[in-house]
């Protein structure tokens, strides 16, 4: 029994870690966060390690029963906990730390505070159970247990749970798991007494109000980040309409994927405030909270990526190839443009597509381009994907979600601009959506433009042009001799909506810098947000 | 035992956790440059590490039966910046050359991870042993909480921003190093084939710092 408790004892705490993290993945900067989450977790695992050495254990059983009470409490807590940081965050703390902030570590720091307790509390349980070891079976082994839970815990949370039901909602599965190795405690102990076990029941009466809780909070939480509404004064008459405005949101509708959280924000979502002010309200679609489109606003966005890519490279290409771009808008628009020429889509996630071609918004934007069986749909992962293909192609679009994070900035290293060289055509040409319009906001101006010229020019791709003042887009022609300039006179207007006619403008400060320094390349990675 | 002997444990206590779970976050960067996805990456690194770690700890008890406690803390030493020193390129080795059969793709990038948490796993039961005092040990204890923890705030906020991930694997070997050769200096015996393995190390360090920053 002792092994069995020394392996659910650590495979909880490990898999509670994972969870806190994976909970936050809202604040941006995953690096911050895994390092300070391992951090605070191992530093407070040592303190409740070097506590329980000082105190004396007189009732072993006794004291390793109170705290995993204690832990399965606060980890039930837990989530309400964390939603409610999000909702301060998001309701008010946000205009004063926007994400992007320099400030915004220490919002991050706040929020890993709820692994000091699960961390100190784990930190006894060893010391405990070697203390309770009936059979004087040697610390090696409880240890060994121990490390294989923890291991178990690594392979089986980020595979199995998190995809299913979330992060959060996890938690609770792992806190009934903990309440097991709870009762196992208890029979192994045998004090059982009718007393202890109306206690344990009211025990798991309150993991299960504790989920009810969270049903209702996460939804809540969910509202105030999509409403960007913020509170101005931190008075009771302000906080008591701040919930009135929020409450009359409709809910968000989450789907989670293997690979990431999709939020889509439907037409009625804010319908009943936007009514009060007289606003049209629209669908918007969400990929790791991040916007991808918008029911009022493709149009700017998708048609000036294409009109303003075929523009510049003046040829008609037969061969294209999307990355990216699930959401089959701009599939759609090629078709349109080019019936006969071959396309291939590579989307990672397969949900995505599988919403795209159920969703009726998204089927009026795309023209339910997914049944018409004109793109050849690859799902698989773009770096590998051009790994192992041999094709070449005239014109690659790539429609990826802004580097927000080290996983997909590798996506905008010098490594996968060379590889995506490699398979372009003689005069074919690439174009991606841009992060240069965060630079505006930070106080070193263009910094991510020289970042993405340097990563260009030290891949190869030396024969670029920036454009887009609304969404900016930068295109790169593989020959290096060809000129890249607009032809604004053959810009086919009927085709597209003014703002993206005012969108095919040449971005006039050029990078103030270029150099391989500055390249974003695997070894080297750079954040471009 | 000398205050300054003393001394000298507990900066290397906070010396080496630090090195160690920096050693865990630039791997973990690394592998997640190339198995893509961050999340899993974090949690398949710290279980080999952790696993890896807790191994070391208990091959301890074997090899304190053999083998002097100063002579292998050396030998573990120049062996960890060995690994720990090329602990990138070896993973960007081992991610590039992987197979797509299933769990060996996932196994194989996590080779340099284990071979590094398995000898720091050993480093903390070698320090304690050239302390027999318990007061000391805790003190021991505490400074290697605080080094992690330290570690966990440099990487994200100096190393990261400011040093190619082959830079920082080079930095911390080159550290490693240095402890040892610090604890190599009070042996009256030295042995030449532990300043052999100083000479190889820091070639294979500086070579590695080399090729990685090649790759970029």
């Amino acid at each position: 029994m002792i092994y069995v408790l020394a392996f659910l004892f650590s495979f909880c705490s490990l898999s509670y870690k994972y969870l806190i993290l994976k909970s936050l993945e809202i604040f941006p900067n995953e690096v911050l966060q895994q390092s300070l989450t391992l951090g605070i977790y191992l530093l407070f695992l040592g303190i409740g390690a070097y506590y329980q050495d000082k105190k004396k254990t007189t009732l072993p059983y006794m004291q390793l029963k109170k705290i995993e009470i204690g832990l399965i409490i606060f980890a039930a807590l837990t989530p309400i906990i964390l939603n409610l940081l999000i909702i301060i965050y998001n309701s008010y703390l946000s205009e004063i730390f926007p994400p992007s902030s320099q400030q915004t570590p220490l919002i991050i720091i706040l929020a890993q505070l709820t692994i000091i307790p699960i961390a100190f509390f784990s930190g006894r349980e060893l010391p405990l159970l070697f203390a309770i070891n009936p059979k004087k079976i040697s610390h090696g082994k409880i240890l060994g247990i121990s490390y294989i839970g923890g291991l178990a815990s690594s392979l089986i949370i980020p595979s199995a749970f998190i995809n299913l039901i979330g992060a959060l909602k996890t938690i609770f599965v792992i806190s009934y798991l903990n309440f097991l190795g709870l009762l196992i405690l208890a029979l192994v102990s045998k004090s059982f007494t009718k007393l202890k076990l109306i206690s344990y029941i009211g025990l798991s009466l309150i993991i299960s109000l504790c989920v009810q809780i969270h049903e209702n909070v996460n939804d809540f939480t969910l509202k105030t980040h999509y409403a960007k509404i913020k509170l101005v004064n931190v008075s009771t008459n302000d906080i008591k309409n701040y919930f009135k405005v929020i409450n009359l949101h409709q809910s968000v509708h989450r789907i989670q994927t293997k690979y990431q959280t999709i939020d889509i924000i439907e037409k009625d979502f804010n319908k009943k405030v936007l009514n009060l002010v007289n606003t049209p309200s629209e669908f918007t679609f969400f990929l790791n909270h991040q916007q991808q489109f918008s029911s009022n606003y493709w149009r700017n966005y998708h048609e000036s990526f294409l009109y303003g890519a075929l523009n510049l490279s003046k040829i008609q290409p037969q061969n294209i190839l999307i990355l990216g771009g699930g959401d089959g808008i701009l599939a759609s628009l090629i078709n349109k443009e080019f019936p006969n020429s071959k396309i291939d889509l590579v989307e990672l996630d397969k949900k995505v597509v599988e919403i795209s071609n159920q969703h009726s918004e998204i089927l009026n934007i795309n023209n339910n381009i997914f049944s018409k069986n004109k793109i050849n749909l690859h799902f698989e992962d773009a770096f590998s994907f051009l790994r192992k293909t041999t094709s070449t192609w005239d014109a690659v679009f790539v429609d990826f979600p802004f580097p927000v994070n080290y996983t997909i900035s590798k996506l905008y290293s010098k490594e996968f601009y060379k590889l995506l060289l490699s398979r372009i055509s003689t005069n074919g040409f690439f174009i991606f959506d841009a992060p240069i319009w965060k630079d505006l906001e930070k106080s070193s101006p263009f910094k991510n433009y020289a970042i993405l010229a340097s990563t260009l020019n030290s891949a190869g791709a030396t024969n670029h042009f920036a454009f887009g003042p609304i969404e900016p887009f930068i295109f790169v022609s593989k020959n290096p001799k060809n000129k890249i300039q607009f032809d604004y006179a053959s810009i086919p207007k009927h085709k597209m909506s003014n703002r993206a006619a005012i969108n095919l403008n040449k971005l006039d400060t050029k990078p103030t810098k270029s150099d391989s320094k500055l390249a974003n390349s695997l070894m080297a990675p750079k954040l471009l947000y | 035992m000398k205050n300054y002997q003393s001394k000298m444990i507990l900066i290397s206590a906070f010396l080496l956790a630090l090195i160690s779970l920096l050693y865990e976050l630039v791997i973990i960067q690394t592998i997640s440059s190339f198995l893509g996805n961050s999340f899993k990456s974090y949690c398949y690194t710290i279980g080999i590490f952790t696993l890896s770690l807790g191994t070391g700890s208990i091959a301890y008890d074997y090899l304190i039966k053999k083998y002097s406690s100063l002579n292998i803390f050396l030998c573990i030493e120049i062996l960890l910046s060995i690994f720990g020193g090329s602990s990138v390129i070896t993973t960007y080795y081992f991610s590039t050359h992987n197979t797509d059969i299933f769990p060996l793709n996932i196994i194989i990038p996590l080779i340099p991870a284990s071979i590094c948490g398995l000898l720091s796993g050993l480093e903390l039961p070698l320090l304690m042993d050239f302390i027999k005092n318990k007061h000391i040990e805790i003190k021991i204890l505490s400074a290697d909480y605080v080094g992690m923890f330290i570690g966990a705030l440099a990487f994200p906020f100096v190393l990261l921003p400011n040093l190619s991930l082959p830079s920082i694997a080079s930095l911390l070997g080159f550290i490693n190093l240095l402890i040892s050769f610090t604890f190599f200096l009070f042996i009256k015996d030295k042995n030449r084939i532990v300043s052999l393995g100083y000479f190889i190390s820091f070639t294979i360090i500086l070579l590695s710092n080399y090729i990685g920053n090649q790759l970029i």
